[in-house]
């Protein structure tokens, strides 16, 4: 194999950047082979970033070499075909579109290469025949879903024929089914011959890789196979890494099961070394839910909305939506991207109001021409997608002091931000003079949330605010999740990334093409294994683990989604000498 | 009810991907042709004229698969600014007419003049809208940069670059659609937090004075985007090469010869036809 990717004493700062002036990368030695997989992983803020720009010949090296396929990028020459072998990525796919069609943006990159009409077309057909997208061809570029737009993206950087391509957490906005599409995708790349780095914060992604590199604070921390970067746990927390969820999960099982591998590669390896059941015979006992007697604080009633109604782009959100959220609990929302949840949020909100139907929040109707919309938003807290685009003030204390300036507050308003602050574990003294824009991406999110629990609302509603944050970060998340439940509050979330939220979630509602199709208590809704898949979920990982030890004969409830009462289940079965 | 869906009130820099004979069009033919019509109907003094691009337009509009109503749309924000603009002219038009006025009310004067000349501008400024919306239905954005580079061919013999001012032209239309979104996104983070935004009880002073932490913001996100779809296209090869290749080999056919001829005989007839008769 012939070192297709060489980095010598490779250091990097952005320049002009006070605020960041420590170096961004230092002493980098890295070689990558050609047809290697590779997973670059990392806290948010380690470098991986910087790292893939400087692979590209976007960023150029401050001291030390960077070499690809034997040409220093520090060449200018070279410039073309460094970029036209090692392909790109990004983060957000909507901002690599160049273009109106979907056709003509693929062809986009052969057009710079300067190809002829009749290669460029070959490039563009076989481009998007690879990424499952020949059917929209004219498709305008900004109608695509998410997931539609992440292929697009990668079509374009395939017609160009790179021998390497950088996914720089390409899978951080898609569903879990999307993700699982785009890194079949990836592994297919792979397998004919092209060299793979991922850049991703999903532990279970990186399991998928040949060679593991944990960059931390711009060095390399770790760089080896999979299973030896995993089984090294006690590093990773301190890296700001998690282990991936079939290890984990192997580490809570092996307690019942001590002949478990301790590594598995996949949940699917997991879910195939669990061993049979040779204790006492008893059926499968089930559970039986009763709905809640709580008082609704939310309640949707025939709710319908389409979007850019009467217009050709019209487009169906939600249809005859019933929905109630009970106080004081945590309610999820789960579905696969563009069923409807972000929609329903902002319903709620009074954002949107109802086309149809009645939104009743904490005893105002929505639809009522004379809502007190003030009082509404007093009510129900709302934190965006990626509130970190969201942020508009200057200074810290001016963005979480907003909320309570414009809807009115009691007492004083330096204490509300400063405990707004401190819940959502941001120094006060140290952070609220500085500007937003100097921010590192993890406490850009934590701003935002203390924008949001300024407003000291009774309802939060939270959509996706998992997405893009590392495992750390989403742990001290769900830490004060934990704690403003426990404060009473009700909270209203919808995420893709349910197995993280799993031991916090009381209720869960599916939605699927803006229906409530599944609700019930979470043990209930994610341990429906077949329902969940028929629209394009994935049960959590302790729901498919249940599901395989009942078939293999464990007498385990059938309503089994956490580790929590599976384990208490394996304990006393165990115990009696089951195994 | 949907006060923030931007989107679905600019018409401007929405392609509507339909296969029509107007879409199949070489792209330097119907740039060159809305640009023939759209300076036709500027230079247009007569209501005859007008009526005739009425005429014109609508027949484009049916041709190109176009619906109505989505044309229309993009006359709803400028109405208010095109019906003052009528009415100034029409009083400014009245008072120094020689006509007797049909009304008069302490200074101000109304006549048939003044009545004619506010109808011409409303219905020019119509016309215009209408025409700019086909244009951005019909013509892709590559296509936009295609055409730019077959009419500005001959330029480039005198040094200028073409293909980087056509690139620039490309890029904003592309940006049209994603201010709309980043606006809406940036409305609703700061209504949802109290700004009067989407407010009906909120006077004309609120919403102003929101008018300008809306804009900074907007402006930031918009320039990170641009920066984040620089590094794009830079990594995809942009930059490099002089001369880029396109995907279709743009020719000239009998389509286009006869399109051209339609809209040379209407740009023509709006200018110069009075009713009866050409003037020069």
């Amino acid at each position: 194999m012939s070192a297709l990717i060489h980095l010598e004493n490779v250091h990097f700062t952005y320049p002009n950047d006070s605020s960041l002036s420590k170096a961004v990368l230092t002493n980098i030695k890295l070689t990558i082979h050609a047809g290697e997989f590779v997973a670059l992983i990392g806290a948010n803020g380690s470098g991986k970033s910087t790292l893939a720009k400087l692979l590209n010949a976007l960023l150029l090296p401050e001291r030390g070499k960077v070499l690809i396929a034997g040409m220093d990028t520090r060449e200018y020459g070279f410039h073309t075909l460094i970029r036209s072998q090692v392909g790109l990525v990004f983060q957000r796919p909507q901002n690599q579109i160049v273009a109106t069609t979907v056709e003509e943006d693929t062809a986009f990159g052969p057009g710079n290469l300067g190809l002829e009409p009749a290669k460029i077309k070959a490039r563009v057909n076989d481009a998007l025949f690879r990424t499952g997208l020949a059917h929209y061809r004219q498709r305008s570029s900004f109608q695509l879903s998410a997931g539609e737009t992440q292929r697009l993206a990668l079509a374009g950087v395939l017609a160009m024929q790179p021998r390497c391509v950088i996914f720089d957490e390409t899978t951080a906005m898609l569903d879990p089914i999307g993700r699982e599409m785009v890194m079949a995708q990836i592994r297919d790349l792979n397998r004919q011959g092209i060299t793979v780095i991922l850049i991703t914060h999903l532990m279970q992604e990186a399991a998928f890789a040949e060679r593991v590199i944990v960059l931390h604070h711009g060095e390399i921390a770790l760089d080896d196979s999979p299973s030896k970067v995993f089984s090294n746990n006690r590093d990773l927390p301190a890296l700001g890494l998690d282990l991936p969820p079939a290890t984990m999960a192997a580490s809570k099982l092996i307690r019942y099961f001590p002949d478990l591998q301790p590594n598995p590669q996949s949940e699917e390896t997991l879910l195939e070394s669990l061993p049979g059941y040779s204790g006492e015979q008893s059926h499968s006992r089930s559970t039986k839910h009763s709905a809640t007697s709580n008082q609704p604080i939310v309640s949707i009633e025939d709710l319908s909305f389409t979007y850019m109604a009467g217009t050709p782009l019209a487009q169906p959100a939600l249809d005859h939506l019933n929905l109630q959220v009970d106080q004081g609990k945590v309610h999820a929302l789960i579905g696969a991207t563009g069923a409807g949840k972000s929609t329903i949020l902002q319903h709620i909100n009074g954002l949107y109001r109802p086309q149809s139907g009645r939104v009743l929040v904490a005893g105002l109707d929505t639809s009522d021409s004379r809502l007190d919309i003030m009082a509404l938003r007093k009510k129900a807290a709302l934190a965006f997608q990626q509130p970190e685009d969201q942020i508009f003030e200057q200074y810290i204390g001016d963005e979480i002091a907003y909320a309570p300036r414009h809807l009115g507050y009691q007492g004083r308003l330096e204490d509300i931000v400063r405990s707004a602050m401190q819940v959502a574990g941001l120094d006060f003294d140290e952070y609220k003079d500085r500007l937003t824009s100097t921010l590192s991406g993890g406490e850009k999110r934590k701003v935002a949330l203390a924008s949001i629990l300024a407003i000291q609302a009774d309802i939060l509603l939270l959509d996706e605010p998992l997405s893009g944050l590392d495992p750390q970060a989403s742990r001290e998340f769900l830490r004060t999740m934990d704690d403003q439940k426990k404060a009473g509050r009700t909270i209203l979330v919808s995420t893709h990334q349910y197995d993280e939220m799993l031991p916090l979630v009381d209720w869960v509602s599916t939605i699927h093409n803006g229906k409530d199709c599944l609700h019930g208590n979470s043990e209930f809704v994610f341990s429906q294994i077949e329902t969940l898949e028929e629209i394009g979920l994935r049960a959590p990982l302790p729901a498919r683990i249940a599901a395989r030890l009942i078939q293999l004969g464990w007498p385990i409830i059938r309503d089994t989604a956490t580790f929590t009462s599976l384990e208490h289940q394996l304990a006393s079965l165990t115990s009696r000498g089951a195994v | 009810m949907s006060e923030f869906e931007y989107l679905s009130k600019i018409a401007l820099g929405q392609y509507l991907p339909v296969d029509s004979p107007i879409h199949r069009l070489n792209p330097g033919i119907k740039l060159a042709g809305y640009i023939l019509l759209i300076l036709a109907v500027t230079l247009s003094k007569q209501l005859a004229g007008l009526g005739i691009a009425l005429i014109a337009i609508f027949l484009l509009l049916l041709l190109s698969q176009i619906p109505i109503p989505f044309a229309l749309r993009g006359l709803r924000s400028p109405l208010p600014f095109i019906l003052i603009l009528a009415i100034f002219q029409f009083f400014m038009i009245s008072q120094r007419s020689s006509e007797t006025p049909f009304f008069t009310w302490h200074f101000l004067r109304a006549t048939m003049d003044g009545l004619l000349s506010s109808g011409i501008l409303c219905l020019r400024f119509f016309e215009l809208i209408l025409l700019l919306s086909a244009a951005s239905s019909t013509l892709s954005t590559l296509e936009i940069v295609y055409g730019l580079d077959i009419l500005l061919r001959p330029l480039s013999w005198l040094g200028f670059s073409t293909a980087q001012a056509s690139m620039i032209i490309q890029i904003m239309l592309r940006f049209l659609p994603s201010l709309a979104l980043s606006a809406e996104k940036i409305a609703k983070a700061q209504a949802s937090r109290g700004a009067a935004w989407g407010n009906p009880k909120a006077g004309l002073i609120q919403k102003g004075r929101q008018l300008l932490p809306f804009l900074v913001p907007l402006f930031i996100v918009n320039l990170q985007q641009a920066d984040a779809l620089a590094n794009a296209m830079l990594a995809r090869c942009y930059g490099f090469n002089q001369k880029r290749t396109s995907l279709t080999d743009y020719s000239f056919g009998w389509n286009d010869a006869l399109s051209l001829a339609a809209v040379l005989v209407f740009s023509v007839l709006i200018v110069f036809f009075t009713g009866t008769r050409f003037v020069f």
